[in-house]
Protein backbone atom coordinates (compact mmCIF):
# COMPACT_ATOMS: atom_id res chain seq x y z
CA UNK A 1 0.00 0.00 0.00
CA UNK A 2 1.48 3.43 -1.13
CA UNK A 3 2.13 6.14 1.41
CA UNK A 4 -0.09 8.84 0.70
CA UNK A 5 1.54 11.74 3.57
CA UNK A 6 4.67 11.60 5.09
CA UNK A 7 6.09 13.58 7.72
CA UNK A 8 9.27 13.14 9.15
CA UNK A 9 10.74 15.29 12.14
CA UNK A 10 8.85 18.10 11.45
CA UNK A 11 9.78 21.18 13.67
CA UNK A 12 8.03 24.42 14.09
CA UNK A 13 9.05 27.03 16.98
CA UNK A 14 6.92 29.90 18.57
CA UNK A 15 7.24 32.39 21.28
CA UNK A 16 4.77 30.33 23.20
CA UNK A 17 4.76 27.01 21.48
CA UNK A 18 6.34 24.26 19.31
CA UNK A 19 6.21 22.12 17.33
CA UNK A 20 9.41 18.68 18.37
CA UNK A 21 9.94 16.36 16.03
CA UNK A 22 6.46 15.53 14.38
CA UNK A 23 6.50 12.18 12.73
CA UNK A 24 3.84 9.92 11.22
CA UNK A 25 2.90 8.52 7.85
CA UNK A 26 -0.80 7.95 6.23
CA UNK A 27 -1.06 4.97 3.83
CA UNK A 28 -3.38 5.01 0.74
CA UNK A 29 -6.81 4.13 1.23
CA UNK A 30 -7.19 4.86 5.00
CA UNK A 31 -9.39 7.73 7.03
CA UNK A 32 -7.04 8.83 9.52
CA UNK A 33 -7.91 10.91 12.49
CA UNK A 34 -5.54 13.49 14.13
CA UNK A 35 -6.67 13.86 17.72
CA UNK A 36 -5.61 15.84 20.86
CA UNK A 37 -6.94 18.66 23.23
CA UNK A 38 -7.07 22.30 21.63
CA UNK A 39 -4.09 23.61 21.53
CA UNK A 40 -2.18 20.62 21.25
CA UNK A 41 -1.28 21.47 17.99
CA UNK A 42 -3.57 19.89 15.33
CA UNK A 43 -4.21 22.95 13.58
CA UNK A 44 -0.62 23.86 13.53
CA UNK A 45 0.59 20.76 12.27
CA UNK A 46 -2.16 20.49 8.98
CA UNK A 47 -0.77 24.54 8.29
CA UNK A 48 2.40 23.61 8.38
CA UNK A 49 1.88 20.45 6.34
CA UNK A 50 -0.22 22.50 3.86
CA UNK A 51 2.84 25.22 3.05
CA UNK A 52 1.01 27.79 5.06
CA UNK A 53 3.62 28.31 7.92
CA UNK A 54 6.89 27.85 7.54
CA UNK A 55 8.50 24.97 9.38
CA UNK A 56 11.69 25.11 11.39
CA UNK A 57 12.72 21.81 9.51
CA UNK A 58 11.69 18.30 8.86
CA UNK A 59 10.08 17.28 5.47
CA UNK A 60 6.73 16.59 4.28
CA UNK A 61 6.14 14.43 1.29
CA UNK A 62 2.29 13.50 -0.31
CA UNK A 63 2.25 10.81 -2.47
CA UNK A 64 5.97 10.69 -2.92
CA UNK A 65 6.45 13.85 -3.81
CA UNK A 66 8.52 16.73 -1.47
CA UNK A 67 6.43 19.73 -0.49
CA UNK A 68 9.07 22.21 -0.90
CA UNK A 69 10.03 21.70 -4.52
CA UNK A 70 6.39 20.27 -5.85
CA UNK A 71 3.91 22.16 -4.06
CA UNK A 72 1.66 22.85 -7.17
CA UNK A 73 1.55 19.51 -8.50
CA UNK A 74 1.16 18.65 -4.80
CA UNK A 75 -1.98 20.76 -4.28
CA UNK A 76 -3.98 20.11 -7.57
CA UNK A 77 -4.80 16.63 -5.83
CA UNK A 78 -5.27 17.63 -2.13
CA UNK A 79 -8.85 18.82 -1.14
CA UNK A 80 -8.98 20.92 1.49
CA UNK A 81 -11.40 21.93 4.47
CA UNK A 82 -10.11 24.21 6.46
CA UNK A 83 -12.28 24.96 9.73
CA UNK A 84 -15.08 27.63 9.44
CA UNK A 85 -14.36 27.06 5.90
CA UNK A 86 -11.83 30.04 4.70
CA UNK A 87 -14.37 31.80 2.64
CA UNK A 88 -15.35 35.39 1.96
CA UNK A 89 -18.73 35.92 3.51
CA UNK A 90 -19.62 38.26 1.23
CA UNK A 91 -19.68 36.43 -2.45
CA UNK A 92 -22.22 34.08 -3.11
CA UNK A 93 -21.74 30.19 -3.33
CA UNK A 94 -21.14 30.68 -6.69
CA UNK A 95 -18.78 33.16 -6.91
CA UNK A 96 -16.50 31.32 -4.11
CA UNK A 97 -16.83 28.50 -6.44
CA UNK A 98 -15.43 29.94 -9.52
CA UNK A 99 -12.60 31.38 -7.19
CA UNK A 100 -11.81 27.67 -6.16
CA UNK A 101 -12.34 26.26 -9.27
CA UNK A 102 -10.03 28.34 -11.51
CA UNK A 103 -7.44 27.19 -9.08
CA UNK A 104 -7.48 23.18 -10.35
CA UNK A 105 -6.77 21.78 -13.41
CA UNK A 106 -9.11 19.12 -12.89
CA UNK A 107 -12.44 20.91 -12.18
CA UNK A 108 -15.53 18.84 -12.30
CA UNK A 109 -18.47 21.34 -13.29
CA UNK A 110 -20.84 18.53 -13.12
CA UNK A 111 -19.55 16.54 -10.18
CA UNK A 112 -19.84 19.93 -8.01
CA UNK A 113 -23.26 20.24 -9.53
CA UNK A 114 -24.28 17.25 -8.17
CA UNK A 115 -22.71 18.23 -4.66
CA UNK A 116 -24.99 21.07 -4.56
CA UNK A 117 -28.37 19.49 -5.61
CA UNK A 118 -27.49 16.95 -2.87
CA UNK A 119 -26.91 19.47 -0.36
CA UNK A 120 -30.39 21.43 -0.99
CA UNK A 121 -27.40 24.70 -1.59
CA UNK A 122 -28.56 27.33 -3.93
CA UNK A 123 -25.55 28.79 -5.72
CA UNK A 124 -26.90 32.28 -5.52
CA UNK A 125 -26.98 32.37 -1.55
CA UNK A 126 -24.13 34.87 0.33
CA UNK A 127 -21.89 32.65 1.95
CA UNK A 128 -22.60 34.74 4.99
CA UNK A 129 -26.29 33.45 5.20
CA UNK A 130 -25.53 29.81 5.50
CA UNK A 131 -25.75 27.62 8.88
CA UNK A 132 -22.83 26.10 10.21
CA UNK A 133 -23.87 22.72 9.06
CA UNK A 134 -24.47 24.14 5.09
CA UNK A 135 -21.15 25.75 5.24
CA UNK A 136 -19.40 22.81 5.88
CA UNK A 137 -21.39 20.80 3.08
CA UNK A 138 -20.43 23.95 1.11
CA UNK A 139 -16.66 23.23 1.89
CA UNK A 140 -17.24 19.52 1.17
CA UNK A 141 -18.91 20.65 -2.03
CA UNK A 142 -15.50 22.63 -3.24
CA UNK A 143 -13.39 19.81 -1.72
CA UNK A 144 -14.71 16.86 -3.51
CA UNK A 145 -15.02 18.48 -7.01
CA UNK A 146 -12.09 18.09 -8.33
CA UNK A 147 -11.34 14.71 -7.87
CA UNK A 148 -8.86 14.90 -5.05
CA UNK A 149 -7.12 12.34 -3.66
CA UNK A 150 -6.61 13.33 -0.50
CA UNK A 151 -8.44 14.86 1.87
CA UNK A 152 -7.41 17.20 4.76
CA UNK A 153 -10.12 18.46 7.41
CA UNK A 154 -9.47 20.85 10.33
CA UNK A 155 -12.30 19.98 12.74
CA UNK A 156 -14.67 19.67 10.33
CA UNK A 157 -17.64 18.04 13.11
CA UNK A 158 -16.65 21.03 15.45
CA UNK A 159 -20.18 22.87 16.61
CA UNK A 160 -22.40 20.58 14.01
CA UNK A 161 -25.32 19.24 14.78
CA UNK A 162 -25.22 14.93 15.57
CA UNK A 163 -27.66 14.57 11.85
CA UNK A 164 -25.53 16.44 10.29
CA UNK A 165 -21.99 15.10 11.19
CA UNK A 166 -23.30 11.89 10.49
CA UNK A 167 -24.08 12.79 6.81
CA UNK A 168 -20.37 14.08 6.82
CA UNK A 169 -18.93 10.78 7.49
CA UNK A 170 -21.81 9.10 5.20
CA UNK A 171 -19.71 11.46 2.61
CA UNK A 172 -16.34 10.58 3.20
CA UNK A 173 -17.25 6.99 3.94
CA UNK A 174 -18.33 6.85 0.03
CA UNK A 175 -15.56 8.80 -1.36
CA UNK A 176 -12.95 6.26 0.17
CA UNK A 177 -15.14 3.70 -1.43
CA UNK A 178 -14.26 5.07 -5.03
CA UNK A 179 -10.64 3.69 -3.95
CA UNK A 180 -6.95 4.90 -3.74
CA UNK A 181 -7.88 7.73 -1.79
CA UNK A 182 -7.58 9.00 1.96
CA UNK A 183 -8.92 11.28 4.59
CA UNK A 184 -7.25 13.14 7.54
CA UNK A 185 -8.94 14.86 9.44
CA UNK A 186 -8.02 16.92 12.79
CA UNK A 187 -11.04 16.39 15.60
CA UNK A 188 -11.31 16.74 19.25
CA UNK A 189 -14.87 15.40 19.11
CA UNK A 190 -13.48 11.59 19.19
CA UNK A 191 -16.73 9.84 18.97
CA UNK A 192 -16.40 10.59 15.11
CA UNK A 193 -13.61 8.53 15.35
CA UNK A 194 -15.01 5.62 17.14
CA UNK A 195 -17.52 5.08 13.56
CA UNK A 196 -14.85 6.26 11.20
CA UNK A 197 -11.15 6.19 11.27
CA UNK A 198 -8.82 3.59 10.19
CA UNK A 199 -5.76 4.93 11.94
CA UNK A 200 -5.48 7.37 14.79
CA UNK A 201 -2.62 10.29 15.62
CA UNK A 202 -2.70 11.57 18.65
CA UNK A 203 -0.95 15.00 19.51
CA UNK A 204 -0.11 16.30 22.94
CA UNK A 205 1.88 19.78 23.26
CA UNK A 206 3.32 19.73 20.08
CA UNK A 207 4.37 16.38 19.86
CA UNK A 208 3.06 12.82 18.58
CA UNK A 209 2.13 10.59 21.42
CA UNK A 210 1.07 7.36 19.31
CA UNK A 211 0.00 6.65 15.39
CA UNK A 212 -1.64 3.47 15.51
CA UNK A 213 -4.74 1.19 13.89
CA UNK A 214 -8.02 2.13 16.13
CA UNK A 215 -8.69 -1.44 16.33
CA UNK A 216 -6.08 -2.02 17.79
CA UNK A 217 -6.01 0.72 20.29
CA UNK A 218 -9.68 -0.78 21.20
CA UNK A 219 -7.99 -3.56 21.69
CA UNK A 220 -5.71 -3.04 23.99
CA UNK A 221 -6.96 -0.33 25.91
CA UNK A 222 -9.92 -1.62 28.50
CA UNK A 223 -12.08 0.33 31.64
CA UNK A 224 -11.29 -1.05 34.76
CA UNK A 225 -14.16 -1.27 37.27
CA UNK A 226 -14.25 -2.68 40.30
CA UNK A 227 -14.04 -2.61 44.75
CA UNK A 228 -11.32 0.34 45.25
CA UNK A 229 -10.32 -1.14 48.31
CA UNK A 230 -8.92 -4.38 46.85
CA UNK A 231 -6.46 -3.11 44.52
CA UNK A 232 -2.93 -5.00 45.36
CA UNK A 233 0.50 -2.56 44.56
CA UNK A 234 1.53 -4.19 41.98
CA UNK A 235 -1.33 -3.59 39.99
CA UNK A 236 -1.22 0.36 40.52
CA UNK A 237 1.03 1.22 37.67
CA UNK A 238 -1.30 -0.51 35.42
CA UNK A 239 -4.31 1.90 35.99
CA UNK A 240 -4.71 5.19 34.44
CA UNK A 241 -7.13 7.80 34.89
CA UNK A 242 -8.19 6.51 38.01
CA UNK A 243 -11.01 7.70 39.88
CA UNK A 244 -13.22 6.27 43.29
CA UNK A 245 -16.26 6.80 44.87
CA UNK A 246 -18.25 4.99 47.29
CA UNK A 247 -19.25 2.32 45.31
CA UNK A 248 -15.72 1.47 43.51
CA UNK A 249 -12.88 2.33 41.22
CA UNK A 250 -13.02 3.26 37.48
CA UNK A 251 -9.51 3.40 35.37
CA UNK A 252 -8.43 2.95 32.13
CA UNK A 253 -5.45 0.00 31.30
CA UNK A 254 -3.63 -0.83 28.09
CA UNK A 255 -2.53 -4.32 29.89
CA UNK A 256 -6.08 -5.81 30.36
CA UNK A 257 -4.64 -9.66 31.05
CA UNK A 258 -1.74 -8.33 33.66
CA UNK A 259 -4.83 -6.41 35.32
CA UNK A 260 -7.28 -9.34 35.06
CA UNK A 261 -4.47 -11.69 36.31
CA UNK A 262 -3.86 -9.95 39.17
CA UNK A 263 -7.29 -8.67 40.39
CA UNK A 264 -10.02 -11.35 38.84
CA UNK A 265 -12.59 -9.43 40.23
CA UNK A 266 -12.99 -6.30 38.04
CA UNK A 267 -14.93 -5.82 34.99
CA UNK A 268 -13.41 -5.12 31.56
CA UNK A 269 -15.05 -2.84 29.45
CA UNK A 270 -14.08 -1.52 25.88
CA UNK A 271 -12.71 2.04 26.05
CA UNK A 272 -13.66 4.96 24.44
CA UNK A 273 -10.93 7.08 21.97
CA UNK A 274 -11.63 9.52 24.21
CA UNK A 275 -10.55 7.70 27.26
CA UNK A 276 -7.72 6.35 25.55
CA UNK A 277 -6.19 9.86 24.26
CA UNK A 278 -6.93 11.55 27.81
CA UNK A 279 -5.19 8.51 29.54
CA UNK A 280 -1.88 9.41 27.18
CA UNK A 281 -1.88 13.06 27.47
CA UNK A 282 -0.60 15.18 30.02
CA UNK A 283 -3.84 16.18 32.30
CA UNK A 284 -4.60 12.50 32.19
CA UNK A 285 -1.78 11.14 33.42
CA UNK A 286 -2.09 13.18 36.27
CA UNK A 287 -5.13 10.89 37.57
CA UNK A 288 -3.39 7.68 37.83
CA UNK A 289 -3.90 5.40 40.65
CA UNK A 290 -2.61 6.03 43.84
CA UNK A 291 -4.04 4.34 46.93
CA UNK A 292 -4.01 0.74 47.79
CA UNK B 1 -6.22 32.25 -12.24
CA UNK B 2 -5.70 35.77 -11.78
CA UNK B 3 -8.62 37.16 -13.69
CA UNK B 4 -10.68 35.08 -10.71
CA UNK B 5 -8.55 36.78 -8.24
CA UNK B 6 -9.15 39.95 -9.56
CA UNK B 7 -13.03 39.40 -9.98
CA UNK B 8 -12.99 38.53 -6.12
CA UNK B 9 -11.75 42.16 -4.97
CA UNK B 10 -13.67 43.73 -7.53
CA UNK B 11 -16.43 41.88 -6.11
CA UNK B 12 -15.42 42.34 -2.60
CA UNK B 13 -14.99 46.30 -2.90
CA UNK B 14 -18.06 46.94 -5.51
CA UNK B 15 -19.83 49.47 -3.37
CA UNK B 16 -16.36 51.27 -2.60
CA UNK B 17 -15.15 50.78 -6.28
CA UNK B 18 -19.07 52.88 -7.36
CA UNK B 19 -17.79 55.29 -5.01
CA UNK B 20 -14.37 55.95 -5.90
CA UNK B 21 -15.76 56.03 -9.37
CA UNK B 22 -18.22 58.60 -8.35
CA UNK B 23 -15.28 60.57 -6.50
CA UNK B 24 -13.32 60.60 -10.07
CA UNK B 25 -16.32 62.12 -11.77
CA UNK B 26 -17.28 65.26 -9.42
CA UNK B 27 -13.58 65.67 -7.33
CA UNK B 28 -12.07 67.47 -10.50
CA UNK B 29 -15.07 69.58 -11.21
CA UNK B 30 -14.69 70.83 -7.56
CA UNK B 31 -11.47 71.52 -7.74
CA UNK B 32 -12.00 73.45 -11.09
CA UNK B 33 -14.48 74.87 -9.18
CA UNK B 34 -12.43 76.64 -6.36
CA UNK B 35 -9.40 77.31 -8.72
CA UNK B 36 -10.64 78.23 -11.60
CA UNK B 37 -10.08 82.12 -10.50
CA UNK B 38 -5.97 81.61 -9.78
CA UNK B 39 -5.10 78.46 -12.14
CA UNK B 40 -7.44 77.49 -14.47
CA UNK B 41 -5.46 75.82 -16.47
CA UNK B 42 -3.89 73.50 -13.91
CA UNK B 43 -7.22 73.38 -11.98
CA UNK B 44 -8.51 70.02 -13.79
CA UNK B 45 -5.18 68.19 -13.96
CA UNK B 46 -4.74 68.95 -10.11
CA UNK B 47 -8.35 67.83 -9.76
CA UNK B 48 -7.26 64.18 -11.59
CA UNK B 49 -4.10 63.81 -9.51
CA UNK B 50 -5.72 64.08 -6.60
CA UNK B 51 -8.95 62.15 -7.18
CA UNK B 52 -6.71 59.29 -8.66
CA UNK B 53 -4.44 59.56 -5.78
CA UNK B 54 -7.40 59.69 -2.98
CA UNK B 55 -9.38 56.68 -5.07
CA UNK B 56 -6.42 53.87 -4.99
CA UNK B 57 -6.16 55.02 -1.40
CA UNK B 58 -9.60 54.52 -0.78
CA UNK B 59 -10.24 51.47 -3.12
CA UNK B 60 -6.44 50.46 -1.43
CA UNK B 61 -7.40 50.51 2.18
CA UNK B 62 -11.00 48.58 1.89
CA UNK B 63 -9.60 45.87 -0.20
CA UNK B 64 -7.00 45.19 2.56
CA UNK B 65 -9.77 45.76 5.30
CA UNK B 66 -11.73 42.76 3.67
CA UNK B 67 -8.94 40.83 3.49
CA UNK B 68 -8.56 41.84 7.32
CA UNK B 69 -12.18 41.02 7.91
CA UNK B 70 -11.52 37.27 6.83
CA UNK B 71 -7.79 36.47 7.66
CA UNK B 72 -8.32 33.00 7.20
CA UNK B 73 -9.84 33.04 3.32
CA UNK B 74 -6.04 34.06 2.14
CA UNK B 75 -5.13 30.65 3.90
CA UNK B 76 -7.72 29.09 2.30
CA UNK B 77 -6.61 30.04 -1.27
CA UNK B 78 -3.01 29.41 -0.28
CA UNK B 79 -3.83 25.95 0.47
CA UNK B 80 -5.12 25.66 -2.90
CA UNK B 81 -3.15 25.75 -6.35
CA UNK B 82 -3.09 29.40 -6.15
CA UNK B 83 -0.12 30.50 -4.81
CA UNK B 84 1.33 33.79 -2.81
CA UNK B 85 3.20 35.05 -5.63
CA UNK B 86 -0.41 34.75 -7.36
CA UNK B 87 -2.35 36.76 -4.50
CA UNK B 88 0.50 39.78 -4.44
CA UNK B 89 0.59 40.58 -7.69
CA UNK B 90 -2.89 40.47 -8.41
CA UNK B 91 -3.19 43.12 -5.51
CA UNK B 92 -0.73 45.19 -7.68
CA UNK B 93 -3.02 44.66 -11.17
CA UNK B 94 -6.21 45.35 -9.14
CA UNK B 95 -4.99 48.85 -8.09
CA UNK B 96 -3.34 49.38 -11.33
CA UNK B 97 -6.52 48.80 -13.15
CA UNK B 98 -7.83 51.14 -10.71
CA UNK B 99 -5.85 53.88 -11.77
CA UNK B 100 -6.36 52.75 -15.05
CA UNK B 101 -10.09 53.38 -14.66
CA UNK B 102 -9.39 56.81 -13.63
CA UNK B 103 -7.58 57.74 -16.40
CA UNK B 104 -10.71 56.72 -18.52
CA UNK B 105 -13.04 58.60 -16.27
CA UNK B 106 -11.09 61.77 -16.34
CA UNK B 107 -10.36 61.52 -20.14
CA UNK B 108 -14.28 61.09 -20.82
CA UNK B 109 -14.62 64.36 -18.49
CA UNK B 110 -11.87 66.09 -20.34
CA UNK B 111 -14.26 65.62 -23.72
CA UNK B 112 -17.33 66.69 -22.07
CA UNK B 113 -16.41 69.84 -20.17
CA UNK B 114 -13.11 71.17 -22.25
CA UNK B 115 -12.64 73.40 -18.87
CA UNK B 116 -11.15 70.57 -17.12
CA UNK B 117 -7.91 71.07 -19.84
CA UNK B 118 -6.19 68.28 -21.76
CA UNK B 119 -5.51 65.08 -20.87
CA UNK B 120 -2.39 63.41 -22.42
CA UNK B 121 0.34 61.15 -21.64
CA UNK B 122 2.00 63.94 -19.55
CA UNK B 123 -1.01 63.78 -17.27
CA UNK B 124 -1.08 59.88 -17.02
CA UNK B 125 2.72 59.42 -16.84
CA UNK B 126 2.66 61.86 -13.55
CA UNK B 127 -0.58 60.13 -11.91
CA UNK B 128 1.15 56.59 -12.64
CA UNK B 129 4.57 57.39 -11.11
CA UNK B 130 2.72 58.75 -7.83
CA UNK B 131 0.12 55.86 -7.51
CA UNK B 132 3.48 53.39 -8.16
CA UNK B 133 5.57 55.35 -5.36
CA UNK B 134 2.21 54.70 -3.11
CA UNK B 135 1.86 51.10 -4.06
CA UNK B 136 5.30 50.65 -4.39
CA UNK B 137 5.78 51.60 -1.02
CA UNK B 138 2.89 50.88 0.40
CA UNK B 139 2.62 47.32 -0.67
CA UNK B 140 5.80 45.73 0.81
CA UNK B 141 4.70 47.37 3.91
CA UNK B 142 1.62 45.92 4.33
CA UNK B 143 2.62 42.37 3.84
CA UNK B 144 5.69 42.77 6.00
CA UNK B 145 3.85 44.21 9.01
CA UNK B 146 0.28 43.74 8.31
CA UNK B 147 -2.73 45.81 7.43
CA UNK B 148 -3.60 46.44 11.46
CA UNK B 149 -0.52 47.28 11.74
CA UNK B 150 -0.41 50.21 8.79
CA UNK B 151 -3.91 50.88 7.91
CA UNK B 152 -3.61 54.44 9.96
CA UNK B 153 -0.80 55.92 8.22
CA UNK B 154 -2.48 55.73 4.87
CA UNK B 155 -6.02 57.45 6.54
CA UNK B 156 -3.95 60.17 7.50
CA UNK B 157 -2.01 60.30 4.22
CA UNK B 158 -5.70 59.96 2.26
CA UNK B 159 -6.73 63.29 4.58
CA UNK B 160 -3.57 65.45 4.32
CA UNK B 161 -3.62 65.01 0.85
CA UNK B 162 -6.94 65.49 -0.15
CA UNK B 163 -7.64 68.76 2.08
CA UNK B 164 -3.88 70.59 2.06
CA UNK B 165 -2.68 69.85 -1.06
CA UNK B 166 -5.33 72.21 -3.18
CA UNK B 167 -4.56 74.66 -1.01
CA UNK B 168 -1.00 74.92 -1.09
CA UNK B 169 -1.53 74.36 -4.94
CA UNK B 170 -3.81 77.67 -4.73
CA UNK B 171 0.04 79.40 -3.63
CA UNK B 172 2.68 77.77 -5.89
CA UNK B 173 3.86 79.76 -8.71
CA UNK B 174 1.59 78.09 -11.83
CA UNK B 175 5.38 78.04 -13.68
CA UNK B 176 6.10 75.35 -11.19
CA UNK B 177 3.27 73.10 -12.30
CA UNK B 178 3.64 72.94 -15.43
CA UNK B 179 4.75 69.24 -17.44
CA UNK B 180 7.52 69.53 -19.65
CA UNK B 181 6.46 69.19 -23.63
CA UNK B 182 8.18 66.14 -25.56
CA UNK B 183 7.55 62.54 -25.28
CA UNK B 184 10.36 61.31 -23.10
CA UNK B 185 8.92 63.12 -19.95
CA UNK B 186 5.84 60.31 -20.08
CA UNK B 187 8.20 57.76 -21.04
CA UNK B 188 10.58 58.06 -18.59
CA UNK B 189 7.98 58.06 -15.67
CA UNK B 190 6.48 55.12 -17.17
CA UNK B 191 9.18 53.51 -17.04
CA UNK B 192 10.91 54.14 -13.99
CA UNK B 193 7.51 53.22 -12.15
CA UNK B 194 7.39 49.82 -14.06
CA UNK B 195 10.55 49.49 -13.02
CA UNK B 196 9.82 50.50 -9.25
CA UNK B 197 6.40 48.47 -8.96
CA UNK B 198 8.57 45.25 -10.37
CA UNK B 199 11.23 46.19 -7.50
CA UNK B 200 8.31 46.81 -4.85
CA UNK B 201 6.15 43.26 -6.27
CA UNK B 202 9.44 41.32 -5.40
CA UNK B 203 9.92 42.57 -1.88
CA UNK B 204 6.45 42.06 -1.35
CA UNK B 205 6.40 38.19 -2.51
CA UNK B 206 9.41 37.89 -0.71
CA UNK B 207 7.59 39.00 2.73
CA UNK B 208 4.53 37.13 2.02
CA UNK B 209 6.11 34.09 1.50
CA UNK B 210 7.86 33.97 5.21
CA UNK B 211 4.05 35.30 6.64
CA UNK B 212 2.39 32.37 8.61
CA UNK B 213 -1.24 32.59 7.33
CA UNK B 214 -3.65 31.88 10.43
Amino acid sequence: MDTILEVQKLNKHYKNFSLHDVSFALPEGCIAGFIGVNGAGKTTVLKTILGLASKSSGSIRFFGLDMDTEKNRIKERLGIVLDSGGFYDDLSLSQMKALVAASYSTWDETEFQRYLERFSLNPKQKIRTLSKGMRMKYALALALSHKAEFLIMDEPTGGLDPLIRRQLLNILREYMDKGGRGVFFSTHITSDLDRLADLLVLIDHGKIIFQENKDALLERYKIVKGDAGKIPRAALPLLRNYSATAFGFTAITDQPEEVQRLLPDVILERASIEDIMLCNIEGGKDHDASIA
Amino acid sequence: MMLQLLKKDFLLTGKYVLLAAAICVFYPVFVLWQLEDTLPAQAGTIGFLLMTFFSILFVLLQAFQKEAMYPKSAAFLCALPYSRRDLVLEKYMFFLIIYLGCCLIYRCETLLIPALGSFGFSEASLMCAAVSLILGLYLPVHYRFGYENTKYFFLFAIMITCFCVPMLVKYLPSSWLALPAGPLFPLTLFLTSGLFLAVSASLAIHFYQKVDLT
